[in-house]
């Protein structure tokens, strides 16, 4: 025991004591705010800049695939597209292909209280949930009415005059994905029609994503939270992503003293020759 | 009887298939309406079949609590009872007070709360798991710990090397990988359209006849 | 969000805390009751909403258009309610086709959205000089192109890797670190998003942060 390194002690310490540790450093910069600046990544500029595009009157579809585990991570860059495009007079058609998509609807209009001042089945609608993800997609592009004969409240489709003016890809301004399934919009909407795509995934689809990304399959990207509160600095809304970010800088900080320290019996080894 | 049973079903998939692909590139006149009406079913197939996974969970529980499983049938009963109680409340009413009660303060807490635990986990393994013992595992490091002070603002204070190595990373640097997986992962669907329609593949429709 | 007041919110939001450390419960003390607890009733819970949504969505797509008049949509009505036979041994023929019929258009649509957008697009993405004159953007291409064919050498399972295959599949193997330690980071970004998310609840609910 005496031979002991203090690698072999960190090595052998309790994990709770890891736990405890990451709760010490998510808690403090949420009770004592840094607010270090973040720079904006081109692919989030690209994404804010396509919603700068909108003309007044274009119907954008929003998917929201995220469930309510990752609100977190895309909430925040659902709020500051839905206020964006809403200030540009852009007519929204909500849908998600997640069971939960109608609290994270209902979370939706809590977040934007502009939401509640828009006319619905004139400036916006709620479709609600769909399934056959690929097959679905394919479908809503050439007959919307089909896969949603009638909206999330049961209000038929017919007589939603949004609805009426929006029942195939070609009618889309635009589709923005949300978290996740975001390859059927580009496969079945942007490689087949033209529909612009774009949107905020979490954070592990950033790399699944670069090579649409590079391909302009999208046109734009937000990661993450570190996206979201991207988007919420150019539309100069600070909220909850933002907030997240101080958290999100001392949890790193601890991930990588960490690694470091985890590797310097590693690198000490090799230094000496040994395994 | 017996061809309906054991055979007619495996020429199904070949005549969608060839349906939906023939409508896609050739946009045949009257196929269209039969591909929209195909496409139409799958989404109501995938609909009603999003209870199958709620039977397995009530065969399973169900079994758990006749058999009286010890150490299980206690919190079986936990499972099927709110089960059926936020099943039921659901039916009657969706909208009602106590149906959104329950999504609101159980379903999205613990839907939120299991997600994230992993966050836990990942912090352990940073000290225990991630060891750079060759050229590759130390490349992963690497650039994953460039991506981590990328991805917070305290990198840049840190170092202001960081975002641009990190931004290059998440641009050009990772791309030929995943190229590479999005490519394989293409082809790789080719080919299996190619072994159902020649009827090489029929793994899905699961064992036994 | 204010805090709330009345009794059916405070309930909400204190069920809500309990739950989440009965959650958490299981990093202090692994398996425990408490953690099953919570663990049960939210399987319960997520199936019973999963459920819920399956029924209303059947009834406003098919259903309800079915008692209209719309007398196509029993076919896809006795498809779906056909896979359900899988739990009984002597029918499980039946569900056979309602997989057949979902495999095949799921096939169709997914073979022909693939070729344009994750082949030819990519390709054409690796191949195409860049537009700008900087050093950088032709290092980036040339990294990009010799990166790609590498990491695809790298996946050519049918030669084995001798010769010239050897150090372009060892390159490419080197370059697919690279992007997985990306992706390694990005999911750091992930986690701790959700965690912070959790915390920054528990936080609230004692009032210790604003709702």
């Amino acid at each position: 025991m005496a031979n002991q390194t203090i690698f072999d002690r960190l090595d052998k310490l309790d994990r709770r004591v890891y736990y405890w540790l990451i709760v010490l450093v998510i808690t403090w910069p949420l009770i004592s705010p840094i607010g270090l600046p973040i720079t904006i990544k081109p692919s989030t500029r690209a994404l804010y800049g396509g919603l700068q595009t909108v003309q007044e009157g274009d119907v954008v579809l929003i998917d929201i695939f995220m469930s309510v585990s990752t609100w977190p991570e895309c909430m925040g860059g659902l709020v500051v597209e839905t206020n964006t495009l809403i200030d540009r007079g852009a007519r929204l058609v909500y849908m998600g292909n997640s069971v939960d998509v109608a609290r994270s609807w209902d979370r939706l209009k809590e977040l934007v209280p502009k939401l509640q001042t828009l006319e619905y089945g004139e400036d916006v609608v709620f479709l609600g949930y769909y399934a056959g993800e690929d097959a679905a997609a394919a479908q809503m592009a050439v007959d919307m009415s089909s896969v949603f004969p009638a909206d999330h409240y049961g209000r038929p489709i017919a007589e939603i005059p949004l609805m009426s003016d929006a029942n195939r890809a070609a009618d889309f301004a635009m589709v923005l994905f949300t978290a996740e399934g975001e390859v059927k919009w580009i496969q079945q909407w942007g490689a087949a029609y033209g529909v612009p795509v774009a949107g905020m995934g979490i954070a592990m689809k950033g790399s699944a994503l670069a090579p649409y990304l590079a391909s302009g399959d999208i046109f734009g990207l937000a990661v993450g939270v570190r996206g979201a509160a991207e988007l919420e600095a150019l539309a100069g809304m600070p909220a909850a992503a933002t907030k997240t970010m101080d958290a999100i800088s001392s949890t790193h900080l601890l991930f990588v003293i960490l690694i470091i320290l985890a590797n310097l019996p590693v690198i000490y080894s090799k230094i000496k020759g040994g395994n | 009887m017996s061809f309906i049973k054991s055979t007619a079903f495996k020429y199904i998939p070949i005549l969608v298939f060839a349906i939906i692909i023939a409508d896609y590139f050739f946009a045949i006149s009257g196929l269209g309406s039969i591909a929209e009406a195909l496409r139409q079913f799958a989404v109501v197939i995938s609909n009603i079949a999003l209870g199958l996974g709620v039977i397995s969970l009530l065969k399973i529980h169900g079994k758990n609590v006749q058999r009286r499983v010890e150490g299980r049938w206690l919190y079986s009963i936990v499972t099927i009872v709110t089960f059926l109680t936020v099943f039921i409340l659901g039916l009657i009413n969706t909208n009602g007070e106590q149906y959104q009660w329950a999504f609101r303060n159980v379903y999205t807490t613990l839907e939120q709360t299991m997600y994230a635990s992993t966050g836990f986990f990942i912090v352990s393994s940073a000290y225990r798991a991630f060891r750079a013992r060759n050229i590759d595992a130390a490349l992963l490091l690497i650039s994953g710990c460039i991506v981590v002070f990328t991805n917070a603002p305290i990198g840049e204070v840190i170092w202001s090397g960081f975002p641009v190595i990190g931004d290059w990373l998440l641009g050009p640097g990772q791309l030929p990988g995943y190229r590479v997986l999005m490519l394989i992962a293409g082809f790789g669907t080719i080919v299996y359209a190619y072994r159902v329609i020649t009827g090489n593949e029929r793994g899905f429709f699961g064992g036994g006849e | 969000m204010a805090y709330p007041t009345e009794i059916w919110g405070l309930l909400g939001l204190w069920v809500g805390a309990v739950l989440t450390v009965a959650i958490y419960s299981y990093m202090l003390y692994k398996e425990n009751p408490l953690y099953r607890l919570a663990e049960h009733i939210y399987i319960g819970i997520a199936f019973a909403i999963t459920a819920i949504v399956a029924v209303q969505n059947t009834n406003r797509i098919a259903i309800t258009p079915l008692l209209k008049g719309q007398y196509m949509f029993i076919i896809p009505i006795l498809l779906g309610l056909g896979m359900y036979t899988v739990f009984v041994e002597k029918y499980r023929w039946i569900s056979r086709y309602s997989i057949a019929t979902l495999v095949g258009v799921m096939l169709g649509v997914v073979t022909s959205g693939t070729l344009v957008p994750n082949l030819i697009n990519q390709i054409n993405s690796t191949i195409t000089a860049p537009s700008g004159s900087s050093t950088m953007d032709w290092l980036n291409f040339l990294y990009v192109g010799i990166g790609t064919i590498c990491a695809l050498s790298y996946f050519l399972f049918t030669r084995e890797h001798t010769g010239v295959l050897a150090p372009t599949a060892r390159l490419g193997r080197l370059i697919i670190m690279v992007g997985l330690g990306v992706m390694f980071g990005n999911t750091v970004l992930f986690r701790m998003s959700m965690l912070s998310g959790r915390i920054e609840y528990l936080l609230q609910v004692l009032k210790i942060l604003p709702m």
